[in-house]
């Protein structure tokens, strides 16, 4: 009787060391290898995407950039000035795309092949002080001497824009989710596109919800 | 020694009557959503929506159990219907947070329930558990609400969403159904019993199928999928851009039609004329009109009789009946550049919600009867039981029989303000960005369009005598002025180009012959000096990592094409298994000091067994000098 009690202990015991070794989510990241040795803040693996994606997608979309035979201004030592265009979010998940673009724009930045512009965007200034200073001029207030000038302001050359799409597809009895991040950086003069990216994440998990 | 156990505490009989005692009790979750529906209805059907609102979620709309789908489902419609967008948006999230699940979380009837579905019968015990069609509906909505706060990136996730469960639904259905049918154990012990039974309530002529045929007769939606969404989804589509999707998503909401929708059938030609060109769609304007109100459940009750061993016992069921919608003005006229258009219907919500409806009710029906079955089988064992025993048993077992007439309660509760039907109607924007929209018994009703290409005009009637609702969303990008002239020489559905800018407008410099850049030449400098070895002093190798396998590894390096430092290298794994390795390199530079970039991050590199793996790097900055490279057993990071 002893032995039987002590046999319901150890297999309690076992279940829940087991139980505490799994992952709840049961979502693997079949794309990032090194996907589980980052660190999490959540913990899990999830259908989402969160910072780690976004650092992997960022880290091989600035390598792709720096490898680029166009990455350098064309007979320059200049950096290019690149405008951030739309990066639209085509997925079921309520997502900030800055996310991934601010991380690109400080790598980009600190390769000195880049310097972004944030006095013209797709939906308009990303900071709307340099021209709001420049009301500054008839004022008596200032030192003319300080505020900007006319012309002073560097129109971009290259226009980055991109998507992330979502494409969900059952897989047996689970559940793929893949997720597109396609990037372009388009030569503003010429329309002709200078750069392109595209790296795929792959989620793979349970088909019991909606991945959102 | 045998116990003497008082008469009311056998348990047999204690058993009975205890499940018949619980039987009695449901109703109270359910019951409570009714009665609160019922003050909600009345002002809603008066076009009053935020008093409808108010009435279940206090002042602010919103102060009520977030948890209770149904209320959040009637909140968010009303507050919509309101122009209070932002908050309908609170109230279908609360609701959506509950309808996420999908066809593998379900292996029976509990699973279903527990997931979040509504079991058309005696589920008022429970809270109200929504449809599948639901979801399409509150992720269609939520789309519209921001597309009317100018929200256009969460319209796109919303509409995406409503896609997934479009796609999921046909799966889900069959599951739902197949769930609904599957008999649990209690009631298999008395088939024989509840097949006679079943076969006698659903003769052709009987009340029940007399009533499943009326809903046959609403017809259905094939796999559940509705056309208003898909087409929706494509006005916005090209309303983007994005015409190969929107003529996609056109194409499907004309076929799930029946090509019944002229509107939807010229948005298709729009859509292709558009894909197959050059330039955004020509400027167009959709209407969307919801009008009256959608179906209903009530209750309709059935009786007939079980046969027992002690004889026939009179027994009664209580079953939804399905009661199509009302509808209100029908369509609504439009007078638009001269023009006369009229909103044609694209979703019957009638039939919407039959589909769904319908494909349970005939494992429904089988349930509530076996569940009757059982239930009469064990009011005769109380009653024999009874006989014998003392005034505590009496008592319980009058309890019980109580109970049984009390459970038979159906469960009518469904998302009831829907629309009986949404029509549409689509036509080029007009010269003046001016609408006259007639809704049959009021004067005409005259907008002026915002200046963009396209606009996304609701309207919403739900009775003859409820004032009509219009709200307009703007999409597309704002029209210039010699645009919007232009507008009247585009006719309709032709599909011609709208130019921009003028060529007046367009710059010396901009119009000069545009000349191919030269492709630079794509050319690396190789690095490598002449020593084999050179790179040994730079890069550390766990020593797990050589044990586990890893032999040969060999680096070089190079400037790539515009002059960064690159480097490159390989490893055989050795061993009979995948080896695993984390590397990171630190890039150095001329002073020696590490540069801080992304690309210096941990990476990871599977080597399969006996094969080759490599790793690359390349510098963050023109100026670096050197890097190191740190190679470690993955399993470390963990």
């Amino acid at each position: 009787m002893k032995s039987g009690y002590g046999l319901l202990v150890l297999a309690i015991l076992i279940g829940s060391i087991g139980l505490t070794g799994c992952g709840t989510t049961g979502v693997v990241n079949l794309s990032d290898p090194g996907y589980t040795t980052r660190q999490q803040t959540g913990g899990e693996t999830t259908f989402g995407l969160d910072y780690r994606d976004f650092e992997y997608s960022a880290k091989k979309a600035v390598d792709s950039f720096l490898n680029s035979p166009l990455s350098r201004t064309p007979g320059s030592t200049a950096p290019w000035i690149m405008a951030i265009s739309r990066i639209t979010n085509d997925t079921t998940l309520n997502i900030d795309t800055d996310q991934l673009v601010k991380k690109m724009r400080v790598a980009l930045l600190n390769s000195g092949r880049v310097m972004v512009t944030t006095a013209v965007g797709a939906d308009g200034p990303e900071d709307a002080m340099s021209m709001e200073v420049r009301q500054l001029r008839e004022s008596d207030e200032f030192n003319q001497d300080t505020v900007a000038g006319r012309g002073t302001m560097i129109a971009p050359d290259l226009s980055l824009s991109g998507k992330i799409i979502q494409r969900v597809n059952r897989v047996g009895n689970k559940q793929q989710a893949d997720y597109y991040f396609q990037l372009t950086a388009t030569n503003i003069k010429t329309g002709l596109a200078y750069w392109e990216f595209e790296e795929v994440i792959a989620k793979l998990g349970p088909n019991n919800d909606f991945v959102w | 020694m045998r116990k003497i156990i008082p008469g009311f505490l056998n348990p047999r009989f204690c058993s009975w009557s205890l499940i018949l005692i619980a039987l009695s009790v449901c109703g109270c979750a359910g019951m409570a959503d009714i009665r609160g529906s019922q003050g909600f209805f009345g002002p809603y059907a008066q076009g009053d929506y935020m008093a409808a609102a108010v009435t279940l979620g206090g002042d602010n709309a919103l102060d009520y159990d977030k948890e209770n789908l149904l209320t959040s489902l009637q909140v968010g419609l009303a507050l919509r219907a309101a122009g209070a967008f932002e908050s309908s948006q609170v109230a279908f999230d609360r609701a959506e947070s509950q309808l996420l699940w999908k066809s593998n979380r379900i292996n029976s009837l509990q699973d279903l329930l527990g997931a979040g579905l509504t079991v058309v019968g005696n589920d008022l015990m429970r809270s109200y558990r929504g449809n599948i069609y639901d979801g399409v509906l509150i992720n269609t909505y939520k789309a519209m609400n921001a597309l009317h706060v100018g929200d256009e990136n969460r319209a796109r996730v919303e509409l995406n969403r409503a896609d997934q469960r479009q796609g999921n639904a046909v799966e889900q259905l069959a599951v739902k159904v197949q769930a609904l049918g599957a008999e649990d154990p209690e009631e298999t012990a008395q088939s024989a019993n509840v097949d006679r039974t079943l076969n006698d309530v659903m003769k052709p002529d009987g009340a029940v199928a007399q009533r499943l045929a009326a809903v046959e007769a609403l017809g259905e939606y094939r796999g559940l999928r509705n056309p208003f969404t898909d087409w929706l989804h494509g006005a916005f589509r090209l309303a983007t851009g994005e015409s190969n999707r929107a003529s996609d998503l056109f194409r499907n909401a004309v076929v799930l039609d029946g090509q019944r929708n002229r509107h939807a059938l010229e948005d298709l030609i729009v859509a292709e004329a558009a894909a197959g060109g050059i330039g955004d769609a020509p400027a167009r304007v959709w209407i969307v009109h919801e009008d009256g109100i959608g179906p209903h459940l009530e209750e309709f009750r059935f009786e007939f009789n079980v046969i027992t061993l002690s004889g026939p016992i009179f027994s009664a069921i209580a079953l939804p009946e399905f009661v199509p919608g009302t509808p209100a003005m029908g369509a609504l006229g439009i007078r638009a550049g001269g023009v006369e258009y009229r909103t044609q219907t694209l979703l019957d919500v009638d039939r919407y919600a039959a589909t769904e409806f319908h494909a349970g009710y005939n494992a429904i029906v089988g349930k509530a009867i076996a569940s009757a079955v059982v239930k009469a089988l064990a009011q005769v064992a109380v009653n024999e039981a009874v006989e014998d025993q003392g005034a505590m048993a009496k008592l319980l077992g009058a309890v019980a029989n109580v109970g049984i007439s009390a459970a038979t309660r159906a469960d009518t509760r469904m998302w009831h303000v829907l629309p009986h039907s949404i029509g549409v109607a689509s036509l080029p924007r007009p010269a003046d960005g001016r609408l006259l929209i007639s809704t049959g018994s009021d004067a005409a009703v005259d907008l002026t369009l915002p200046p963009t290409t396209f606009a996304l005009v609701t309207v919403k009637t739900v009775g003859v005598g409820a004032p009509p609702v219009i709200h307009v969303a703007t999409m597309g990008r704002v029209m210039e002025q010699a645009s919007i002239d232009r507008a009247p020489l585009i006719s309709g559905i032709q599909g011609q180009i709208i130019k921009v800018s003028d060529a007046a407008d367009v710059t010396e410099e901009d119009t000069s012959s545009a000349v191919l850049p030269n492709p630079p030449s794509i050319s690396t400098e190789v690095m490598a000096p002449p020593s084999s070895g050179w790179w040994i002093p730079w890069v550390s190798v766990d020593k797990r990592l050589i044990r586990r396998g890893l032999r040969d590894l060999r680096m070089t390096r190079a400037r790539n094409a515009t002059g960064l430092l690159r480097v490159s290298g390989d490893f055989f794994n050795q061993s009979r298994r995948k080896l695993t390795a984390a590397y990171r390199f630190t890039w150095l530079d001329a002073a020696g000091q590490p540069v801080d970039s992304i690309l210096g991050d941990w990476q990871v590199v599977h080597a399969l067994p006996r094969a080759r793996a490599v790793l690359v790097g390349t510098a963050p900055r023109d100026d670096v000098a050197q890097f190191r490279l740190e190679l470690l057993a993955a399993s470390r990071l963990n």
